[in-house]
């Protein structure tokens, strides 16, 4: 990496730093700290709630899922503006009406402490490895392809948050998120256009999209009804809608931002434009690896995008096997290549037949491609067993590394880290808040005064940081990581979203039949997890679904007929 | 939408604020609504297009 790119990144994260320690340095007490003194206008809340969102794997993942699997990822986000349509009207005033800090006061208002201890509880186990996996994924991938410490990766962008998270609280949170969101569109459109530039004079960006699509990669909706494929129309409008609803409806991390708005219409207009803008922001993210794909049909890829593995590989015992494969898959690439531009040009002059033909055959060799991928893979593992074979989440950053003019490397090296810090930083304040809110001030501490509970809210957010800094230094590779963390938010949300949804919309069921429900669903859908392939987006569902009908059973035939309450 | 409208009348009674950027909030819902769907439908066309 070139010294501008270094003082480009460095200073940008630094500025950062600076501005949300500075511009909040006047929190006095916990609303203050934890809700922004609810002064956060409209456009603030949804690039908070967009920022919260959007962590570094997304930017680092998401391009590599579209790069290998097409566009159809972006089906996960159908539900997501229904979602906000429903909490803006029942959730959002609510929580303002009772002057909440957190979604989890108002289960002890409608059930009882039980309740409220047990959604806050799980908030904090699921969030609080998540926070970790929020550092831990852009670290891992920095620093295998920039060689950067591992260690040293993770403790500078943990302690870093922690420096502006514990001194601002929510204040500097929202106000960091604003400049973070900008320099990660800024980075994302110029990355998409720099695509454009590099590749061959002779293909124009029509050309792009039909081989792109062509070859699979734009599949961008698929109606079709069917349990073993992950990401359909119906899993996204109802695996979605439910993860959206709880996501944005019971996650402190998300409800934290929305309540920092000055008023019920400022944090309705907030989420409403989250769901307005959402998507298509997503689209274009996918949209940003279909290029990459482009791009590599003219610029031969390496069979592996991980480089610290191929050198693994590379110096074992399988190397032979490898520099075979690596030879027919530059061979095939080759021949992909005079079919494309056959194909292209039958395209252009109508000619369906040829078009369709040399279509077939671009498929063919796509196909064994992939399949020279699989067998590569195999030897990475068998060379390295603990690798998990996936090279997905270094397609992107690999492109960006190896092929972006200098001064752009670094603009996207801030914005992929900007988007680390922007979900750590909200995590940090939502653990926080929980934690003094719903288990300190209300359990242990009720009688402290204000200047104590701002001292905790710091202290709390500094020791969440730790916690989270060490969790990233410990925990090992998982699978493609935007569905590691997706995985672990289904396994917890659907049971959240139904202790919720029992408050909102089921008046006449009581806390303690609640309580039994969400600890026996939860027990189910980690046991569903470990022991069925139920595509994990069905969790968010099945969970919320087993809360509500257990809780209707509990108590219809149990509670009241034991005189339990 | 008879239930928004209901309670669109219930937030007016509350004296509730309008939505900053249009002037009730059924329409913003409206609005939120009818752009997943045209998304859909550009979605849709897109895949079929370039298929």
């Amino acid at each position: 990496m070139s010294t501008i790119d270094w003082w480009v990144m460095s200073g940008f994260l630094g500025f950062i730093v600076v501005y949300g320690t500075w511009k909040s340095r006047k929190s006095k007490d916990l609303k203050e700290f934890l809700l922004a003194g609810k002064s956060t206008p409209w456009y603030m809340v949804t690039l908070s709630i967009m920022a919260t969102q959007a962590s570094a794997i997304t930017f680092l993942s998401t391009p590599g899922q579209a790069f290998v699997d097409g566009m159809r990822f972006v089906q996960f986000y159908i539900g997501l503006p229904i979602a906000m349509i429903i909490l803006s009207i029942t959730a959002v005033p609510i929580y303002h009406k009772m002057n909440a800090f957190t979604a989890y006061e108002y289960l002890e208002k409608r059930f009882d402490l039980k309740n409220r201890a047990l959604g806050s509880i799980l908030f904090l186990i699921q969030r609080g490895l998540a926070a970790g996996f929020t550092i831990l994924a852009p670290a891992l991938i920095l620093s295998v392809l920039l060689g950067w410490d591992l260690n040293a990766t993770i403790i500078v962008i943990g302690v870093l948050v922690i420096i502006y998270t514990a001194s601002g609280g929510t204040d500097a949170v929202n106000k960091t998120h604003i400049l973070q969101m900008g320099v990660i569109f800024v980075g994302m459109i110029a990355a998409f256009f720099m695509i454009f530039k590099l590749l061959p004079a002779d293909i124009s960006v029509l050309d792009a999209l039909h081989i792109a699509g062509k070859s699979g990669k734009l599949n961008a909706i698929d109606f079709s009804f069917d349990l073993g494929n992950k990401y359909t129309f119906w899993s996204g409008l109802i695996g979605g809608t439910f993860l959206a609803l709880s996501y944005f409806g019971t996650d402190q991390s998300q409800v934290q931002r929305y309540l920092s708005g000055s008023s019920i219409a400022q944090s309705r207009t907030g989420l409403l434009m989250n769901g307005i803008v959402k998507i298509p922001m997503q689209f274009f993210i996918l949209l940003i690896g279909a290029m990459v794909f482009v791009f590599y049909q003219f610029t031969e890829p390496p069979l592996y995008f991980n480089p610290v593995e191929e050198q693994h590989v590379h110096q074992s015992n399988y190397a032979d096997k490898y520099n075979t494969l690596e030879e027919n898959h530059n061979s095939l690439h080759q021949k992909k290549q005079h079919l494309l531009r056959s194909m292209l040009s039958a395209n252009d002059t109508g000619q369906e037949a040829k078009l369709r033909s040399d279509q077939k055959k671009v498929l063919e060799i796509e196909d064994k491609m992939k399949d020279i991928r699989a067998e590569a893979k195999t030897l990475i593992t068998k060379a390295n067993p603990s690798s998990d074979g996936n090279d997905t989440n270094f397609i992107f950053l690999s492109f960006v590394t190896g092929f972006l003019p200098v001064g752009l490397i670094g603009l996207i090296l801030a914005a992929i880290l900007s988007a680390s810090m922007s979900s750590t930083s909200a995590e940090l304040n939502a653990l926080a808040s929980t934690t003094v809110v719903d288990i300190y001030k209300r359990m242990i501490k009720p009688d402290g005064d204000e200047k104590h509970y701002l001292f905790v809210s710091k202290a709390t957010t500094v020791f969440w940081g730790f916690y989270a800094i060490g969790f990233a230094l410990f925990a090992n590779q998982m699978g493609t990581l935007i569905e590691a963390v997706n995985i672990l938010g289904s396994l917890f949300y659907g049971t959240i979203l139904g202790i919720f949804l029992l408050a909102f919309y089921f008046k006449k069921i009581q806390g303690t039949a609640t309580f039994l429900a969400a600890l026996i669903a939860e027990v189910a859908v980690l046991g569903f997890y470990l022991f069925t392939e139920i595509p994990y987006l069905w969790f968010n569902f099945i969970g919320c679904a087993l809360v509500i009908i257990l809780a209707v059973i509990f108590e219809k035939l149990v509670i009241k007929n034991l005189g339990l309450k | 939408m008879k239930m928004m409208n209901d309670l669109e009348e219930e937030n007016n009674i509350s004296g509730e604020e309008a939505p900053p950027i249009l002037k009730s909030w059924p329409r913003f819902y409206i609005l939120v609504a009818v752009n997943l769907i045209v998304l859909l439908v550009l979605f849709y066309t897109f895949t079929e297009v370039f298929k």
